[in-house]
């Protein structure tokens, strides 16, 4: 006996097919194959059955109370590795110091009686005076005392609008850096990561002033990817909320190329790989005396760009990054080590501008070794001063950028 | 949901945007209760195994690789296995192989003219949850979801010939309950809902 069963469900596929199509009858079929009509007629009829049943739909309540408990565990899982850096392999320049250690400090501050003075003090340095390390060793604290708070996400805002500030006003000293955009970035993205239904419309209102405010700040060839970065950053996504940053590092600073997917627009996806230990050269820093002299300026060495707008509107999403170019930008070239290497600072001189104008931004001649009876000229004394104090900087933040290779 | 946005809306999520998990959420969350439903009978039951199932797609999103099937075909397979689960737990039968085709419904409704089409609908879905976990799956991605078979047999990672095969048990197996319980599938077929 041949075995039809093949042919048979050959047959029924087809006549399925037409039948929940409506384009045939169940008695249409019969006919057309009549030899099988006993066993094509009750599989007919039970499919149009099972097809006619009511569909059962989940009441939208439980949809409702199912989508909050989902959108719970999500943020957990975010704050969660915000804390411990699993978004991006860059160990943050603001890690917290574990609470304990947080405690002593705090403890070993006021102790000393002149904690709560020094701390106030260093509330308005910038990067490169005495006291900065102070400034963000206390925030280092605070950070690390805000989750017992359960207001990491104000904390990361604050910081943001720190940096911020901070680069607006280095930019005022004729200051522009690769390591301040760097850190206005992480900040930045740190509270859109962790933004919550509470801190939503400040983080908003952050983001909206903070384009025009970064579009305003000076860009040389080394800080304008970032700059880039920066503003794709706090463009909004298309529902018109804060897009997701693709790590806590601006991408410019990636040490690897994303890849490219085939979506038909230009999207990477970011790849997590070590990042190698980096030594952002530094345009310019301060000097390392209390206050600059009403006539001594310091400059920029490249000469500063035009305000810098982005190259397209694409929101900065986690996967958008809307570069023409597809290859990096590296502004820093990496070194095995934090601390084997540093950066020779650019020029800086004393230019005495006896009419009150701002000093022009052309280069100046670098400072000159000792001269033959062994005295050392001024301007090479401070710059050496400078660069010392650049130094320690550098290293600080480069030790706190080391980052173990991941396994 | 369109492709192209789908896997934006992935690549947000495995980011951690939680506005683009529940907008994934949103579009499937009815077919993979449906889908739950029909398989266990109990709307009840569904809601809960329909939470397990997105809670794990969220705990396993970071390793979910889009391989050119949409994103449902995934959250498929987690409720297949949930419901599968559920069975091994429960110690209901309906996924160990096929089902003994001489057993006799559990709650033989009174079979007359009159006969209520609530209850045949009932009568139905419990024959389909007693089918096996395949069976099932087949019967309600083929003829509840509407789905071609060439879509089921991605959603399902086998083969349409496979596909077909299992359709045409499950069809011959729901038949036969159909009619041990004492239907008259002829007379019930155009007033049953």
């Amino acid at each position: 006996m041949i075995d039809r069963t093949p042919e048979f469900t050959s047959i029924l596929h087809d006549c399925l097919d037409s039948v929940l199509a409506g384009e045939r009858s169940i008695d249409e079929c019969l006919q057309a194959y009549p030899q099988f009509a006993s066993r094509l007629k009750p599989a007919l009829q039970v499919a149009l059955l099972t097809r006619d049943l009511d569909k059962a739909e989940m009441p939208a309540s439980s949809v409702q109370a199912l989508e909050i408990r989902l959108r719970g565990k999500m943020v957990a899982a975010n704050q969660r590795a915000a804390t411990t850096g699993d978004i991006s392999s860059r160990r943050s320049a603001f890690a917290p110091l574990g609470k304990l250690a947080a405690m002593i400090a705090i403890v070993f501050l006021f102790a000393l009686g002149t904690g709560g003075g020094a701390v106030a003090a260093s509330a308005s340095s910038l990067p490169g005076d005495p006291l900065y390390g102070l400034k963000r060793l206390w925030e280092a604290i605070i950070l690390a005392l805000s989750s017992l708070a359960n207001n990491t996400d104000d904390v990361w805002l604050h910081l943001a609008q720190t940096r911020l500030d901070e680069a607006e006003s280095l930019a005022g000293r004729g200051t522009v850096s690769s390591v301040v955009f760097a850190d206005v970035y992480e900040a930045t993205a740190q509270a859109i990561l962790l933004v919550d239904e509470a801190t939503l419309p400040q983080l908003t209102a952050f983001l909206e002033n903070a384009r025009s405010r970064i579009q305003n700040l000076p860009a040389t060839a080394a800080t304008a990817p970032l700059q880039r970065d920066l503003l794709l950053l706090v463009v909004p996504a298309a529902d018109g909320k804060p897009g997701m940053p693709p790590s806590l590092q601006p991408p410019s600073l990636q040490p690897t190329m994303m890849s490219i997917e085939s979506s038909g627009m230009d999207t990477f996806t970011p790849t997590v790989t070590p990042a190698p230990t980096e030594t952002p050269t530094l345009a310019l820093t301060s000097t390392a005396t209390p206050a600059p002299s009403a006539t001594q300026t310091v400059r920029p060495t490249d000469t500063p760009s035009a305000t810098l707008t982005p190259t397209s509107r694409v929101p900065a999403t986690a996967t958008n990054s809307p570069q023409p170019s597809r290859t990096p930008t590296q502004t820093s070239t990496p070194s095995v080590t934090p601390t084997a290497t540093w950066t020779a600072l650019p020029l800086v001189t004393a230019t005495f501008a006896g009419d009150g104008l701002p000093p022009t931004s052309a280069p100046v001649n670098r400072p000159t070794d000792d001269d033959q009876n062994g005295n050392v000229p001024v301007a090479t004394i401070r710059h050496r001063a400078t660069q010392a104090a650049a130094y320690a900087t550098q290293t600080r933040q480069a030790e706190l950028e080391t980052e173990e290779p991941r396994p | 949901m369109e492709r192209v946005d789908e896997q934006r809306l992935l690549k947000r999520a495995k980011h951690g945007d939680p506005d683009a998990f529940a907008a994934l959420y949103q579009a499937h969350v009815q077919a993979i209760f449906r889908y739950i439903a029909s398989r266990v009978n109990d709307n009840h039951l569904a809601e809960d195994l329909t939470g397990d199932v997105f809670a794990k797609a969220l705990q396993g999103l970071s390793q979910y690789q889009d391989q050119g099937k949409p994103f449902i075909a995934w959250l498929y397979r987690i409720a297949h296995a949930r419901v599968v689960d559920h069975y091994r737990r429960s110690g209901r039968r309906g996924f160990d192989g096929d089902i003994d085709e001489d057993t006799i419904l559990s709650d033989p409704l009174e079979i007359d003219e009159a006969m209520d089409r609530g209850q045949v609908a009932q009568l139905l879905r419990a024959a389909i949850a007693d089918l096996t976990a395949d069976q099932q799956q087949v019967v309600v991605l083929r003829f509840m979801e509407g789905h071609r078979i060439e879509v089921v047999a991605q959603l399902m990672g086998k083969q349409p010939n496979a596909i077909k095969a299992l359709q045409h048990r499950a069809l011959r197996t729901l038949a036969k309950r159909l009619e041990k319980a004492g239907l008259d599938i002829d007379s019930l077929f155009t007033g049953i809902s």
